[in-house]
């Protein structure tokens, strides 16, 4: 049957179990065994404790107001300019797109500087508006309040939440779009009835990561959430209590709990509404060439929208490479520029034998290894799950995307007892690192690689078995290739992921062994800390990222693929 | 010739493999031989818990290793009170004086000085169970920005109690005891020099003047705060009124709390005698002239090397950590977040 997916009824060589039994292996060795050390710390007894006291139940809601929060307003600020990468090609788009995504890896210390820059009594919208309506006192105060946390939240989390929307906006049918129009419904009829039920399951999916991302939260409420807490801290609060550790994995599982339950109800509600269509079964979204006229059109409003988020989404990223040649953080228009920063950062003695070109080998390596391993356990996991039954494609799923729902500090101390000391001894080394990377990406590489071999027409698959292919020869010589522009695009965003990874790499860090960020984070931790030398630094980082995601963006041309 | 598609695969899988078994080979060198010694301490001393690792490995041909976990110097306590079954670590490196009775009473140190504790002064050896070595101290005092005040026409303050007075209004700001082990020091100070019950009340009063950024979490967003001009007085180390990125900061506090840290022994260390060794060796000169340049700290030797600090005032009355409170800093954490954060 013509674009089915599941299973049964895809092509009956399909059937073998053997790689969902490797990506079970995979997935029990890099996730299980650790998980398992959280969940025999914890105990019943401090479960229902945490469960009955006032105070947690507060911050859990807290917690849950903030990420919901968080995801709606990133979604809703998402769309229009998902729908301008979509819809319309402009020249430098796919520059511009990279641009927009580098926030998602910058580090949480540039993002609350960007609030103060944006949002301080003395930063510049606070300064407009005092000057242009000739106040004496600053009309916006938002920093060290739940409000900063969604804030800075918003600025993070946009760039994801456009990525998984550009991909259900390009994947929209344009001809039952067009039909609705010849039957003269209205674009808001056309909108609820047509676009809105289509784009669904992406935007389930980006409501998922965006509010497991934000409910995670730890350094944005330390950095500019003055006295409001997450869960995420309460944790920490607890991991540096004498005795609190328990109670700290107890609160971990039940954060894992909590995030899973939101987690599958997401994807068991997309595979309830949604049926996927296998290429060349609809037409995509029409593309149109963007021009300047077009502002003055129907659609002016979403694309000038578009641009102003565009615009400030950049700016963190902006105001940390002004910082890094010598500007002052709160000046738009650098005053000074020079190379000094980065002389100094290249000639700083880390201590270990480190350098920062040491170390910036060593994170190149270790993304690159990440990301190849990554992808291909991924492709085997994605290759399970494809052709599972729907009700176990929505659990496996569900449970594929449980790395990113634990808490890392806890994660990275039972990463630590499973794997860092004696039988395995990995402390100390990069492998360790590597693992806990490893961990980080997969969730997100096997959704990339999910959302593009479930795409792929199971005819040409049988077609090429009844003309004598091998099953692993069909595999590499037509499904292989038809993803590959997808595996490419998983396999950069596990880079940039590694690369930009902080808390597993800070807290399995040795003296030999130290990678970009946590060579930032020393520069910022020093009692005296270096700022400038600092943001050098983290532009250098992001230079990196944003090199490999204008490649990925190139080599996927349409977006990173990540349509779920 | 086109390549054909069995060629193509052979070709990238080829490529794929050469890269997955290069970069293991190309990172091996980088991987750390087996450890004779492993040091635990917290982050904020790293620079100088790997540039004493590194100085004891040269000197005595012993592979030490420094671990922080990414922890504070609460967190990394409880760690190896954690492992106290089966322990990890060998030495731990910078454990605050107040916090220094819980893991004494959880017995997870072994009782040990150095030969050479007698070259330092008697006055600056604050355990006296034997089990704490100490490393280095630094005082915690009053700092204000003196131009926010007289911009404010307001005089500067000296004590404590000047910090409640009603015209510092929202410029005052001080550590997270919660997060930062400033902020504990801070608290510890005021509880010390008030009690218990008394040093809360003040809190309570303080935070009617505590600006709106509230409790920063660490050192980091602290200096941020004071940077911008986000509160004008901070009570914290004396290293800001030093630091060039905060060139107005000054102090006039006569009186400040000694933050002493010390070092000591794991019990049941699997590398006992080399921890033995690098707690001398921090005690001698050449150790304790790593101090101030990689930690910002005050070495515990006369002769040992000032420079970072050298210029930084220092008060004329310490107050230091009652003994008597006993080990209760865990107790004072929770009830300031409860009663004083009110999170």
């Amino acid at each position: 049957m013509f674009g089915e997916r599941s299973g049964e009824h895809r092509s009956l060589a399909l059937r073998s179990n053997l790689p969902l039994l490797a990506a079970v292996t995979f997935f029990f060795f890099l996730f299980v065994v650790p998980l398992s050390q959280i969940i025999a710390g914890a105990s019943i007894a401090e479960l229902l404790e945490v469960i009955m006291d006032v105070r947690i139940q507060r911050i859990v809601t807290n917690t849950f107001i903030q990420a919901a929060l968080s995801s709606i307003i990133s979604l809703l600020l998402a769309t229009p300019v998902a729908y301008l990468f979509a819809k319309y090609t402009f020249p430098g788009a796919t520059l511009v797109r990279a641009l927009f995504l580098v926030p998602f890896f910058t580090p949480a210390f540039a993002f609350a500087e960007a609030l103060f820059i944006l949002f301080d009594p003395q930063g510049v919208i606070n300064r407009f508006l005092m000057h242009l309506f000739s106040l004496q006192t600053a009309p916006i105060s938002i920093l060290y309040s739940m409000n900063a946390v969604v804030l800075a939240h918003v600025f993070y989390y946009t760039p994801l939440a456009t990525i998984l929307l550009e991909g259900g906006f390009s994947a929209l049918d344009q001809n039952l779009i067009d039909a609705s129009h010849i039957c003269g419904a209205s674009d808001l009829k056309t909108f609820r009835r047509i676009v809105a039920h289509q784009l669904a399951p992406a935007l389930a999916a980006a409501l998922a990561l965006v509010f497991v991302f934000s409910f995670l939260t730890f350094s944005t409420p330390l950095l500019v959430g003055g006295n409001f807490y997450t869960t995420e801290v309460e944790i920490y609060y607890y991991w540096s209590k004498l005795g609190g550790w328990t109670k700290a994995r107890t609160l971990s599982l039940l954060q894992l709990a909590f995030n899973m339950v939101f987690v599958t109800l997401v994807f068991w509600g997309r595979e309830r509404v949604f049926r996927t269509k296998t290429a060349g079964e609809t037409t995509q979204l029409r593309k149109e060439r963007f021009s300047l006229g077009l502002l003055n059109s129907r659609s002016g409003i979403i694309l000038i929208l578009s641009l102003v988020i565009v615009l400030l989404e950049v700016l963190p990223v902006y105001a940390i490479i002004v910082s890094s040649f010598g500007g002052e953080s709160l000046d738009l228009i650098p005053r000074t520029l020079t190379l000094s920063n980065f002389r100094e950062l290249f000639q700083y003695d880390f201590g270990g034998g480190i350098s920062f070109l040491n170390s910036m080998t060593l994170s190149v390596l270790i993304a690159t290894f990440v990301s190849l391993v990554t992808v291909f356990a991924a492709l085997i996991t994605a290759y399970g799950l494809v052709h599972s039954s729907d009700r176990g494609r929505s659990a496996l799923g569900a449970i594929t995307s449980m790395p990113l729902a634990v808490s890392s500090t806890a994660m990275a101390l039972a990463l630590y007892a499973s794997y860092g000391v004696p039988p395995f001894s990995l402390y100390g080394r990069w492998e360790l690192i590597a693992l806990a990377h490893m961990l980080y990406t997969f969730p997100l590489t096997t959704r990339i690689i999910e959302s593009a071999l479930v795409k792929v027409n199971p005819d040409l698959v049988d077609a090429s078995l009844t003309l004598g292919a091998s099953r692993i020869y069909t595999f590499f010589a037509v499904e292989v290739p038809i993803i590959g522009k997808n595996l490419f695009a998983a396999s950069l965003v596990a880079f940039s992921s590694s690369l930009s990874e902080f808390t597993f790499s800070y807290i399995f860090s040795v003296a030999g062994i130290q990678t970009m960020p946590v060579l930032v984070t020393r520069l910022l931790d020093r009692t005296i800390p270096l700022l400038g030398v600092a943001s050098a630094g983290t532009s250098i980082i992001l230079a990196l990222i944003f090199l490999a995601v204008t490649a990925s963006a190139v080599l996927a041309k349409k977006g990173l693929g990540l349509t779920l | 010739m086109p390549l054909t598609t069995r060629q193509k695969i052979l070709i990238i899988g080829s490529l794929v493999a050469i890269a997955m078994v290069l970069i293991p080979v190309c990172l091996w060198q980088q991987a750390t031989v087996k450890p004779q010694l492993v040091i635990y301490g917290p982050r904020g001393i790293s620079d100088l818990g790997y540039a004493a690792a590194q100085s004891f490995s040269k000197k005595y041909g012993i592979n030490a290793t420094f671990v922080h976990f990414g922890m504070g110097s609460i967190e990394i306590v409880q760690k190896a009170i954690e492992e106290s079954k089966d322990p990890k670590a060998d030495v731990i490196l910078a454990i605050p004086e107040f916090y220094a009775t819980p893991i004494i009473e959880k017995g997870v140190l072994e009782k040990y000085a150095p030969s050479n504790i007698r070259e330092i002064s008697e006055t600056k050896i604050w355990d006296r169970t034997g089990h704490v070595t100490p490393l280095d101290e630094a005082p915690i005092i009053i700092i204000y920005n003196s131009t926010m005040l007289e911009k404010l026409k307001l005089p500067a303050p000296e004590t404590l109690d000047d910090l409640t007075r009603p015209e510092y209004k929202g410029l005052v700001v001080y550590n997270s005891p919660v997060t930062s082990g400033t902020g504990l020091s801070v608290l510890t100070w005021v509880l010390t020099e008030k009690g218990e019950n008394e040093g809360f009340d003040y809190l309570l009063r303080l935070k009617a003047n505590i600006a709106p950024v509230g409790y920063p979490s660490g050192f980091s967003s602290l200096i941020t705060v004071l940077r911008t001009g986000r509160a004008a007085i901070v009570v914290s180390f004396n290293s800001h009124v030093v630091d060039p990125q905060t060139p107005h900061m000054k102090t006039k506090g006569t009186t400040g709390f000694m933050y002493r840290e010390g070092m000591a022994l794991v019990k049941g260390a699997k590398n006992a005698e080399a921890a033995k060794k690098f707690i001398e060796f921090m005690t001698s000169k050449e150790g304790q002239d790593l101090v101030d340049p990689n930690n910002y700290m005050y070495p515990i030797r006369d002769d040992a090397v000032v420079t970072n600090l050298k210029n930084a005032p220092r008060p004329l009355k310490t107050v230091t950590y009652n003994w008597a409170l006993g080990g209760r800093a865990d107790v004072w954490r929770e009830k300031w977040r409860t009663q004083i954060a009110g999170a």
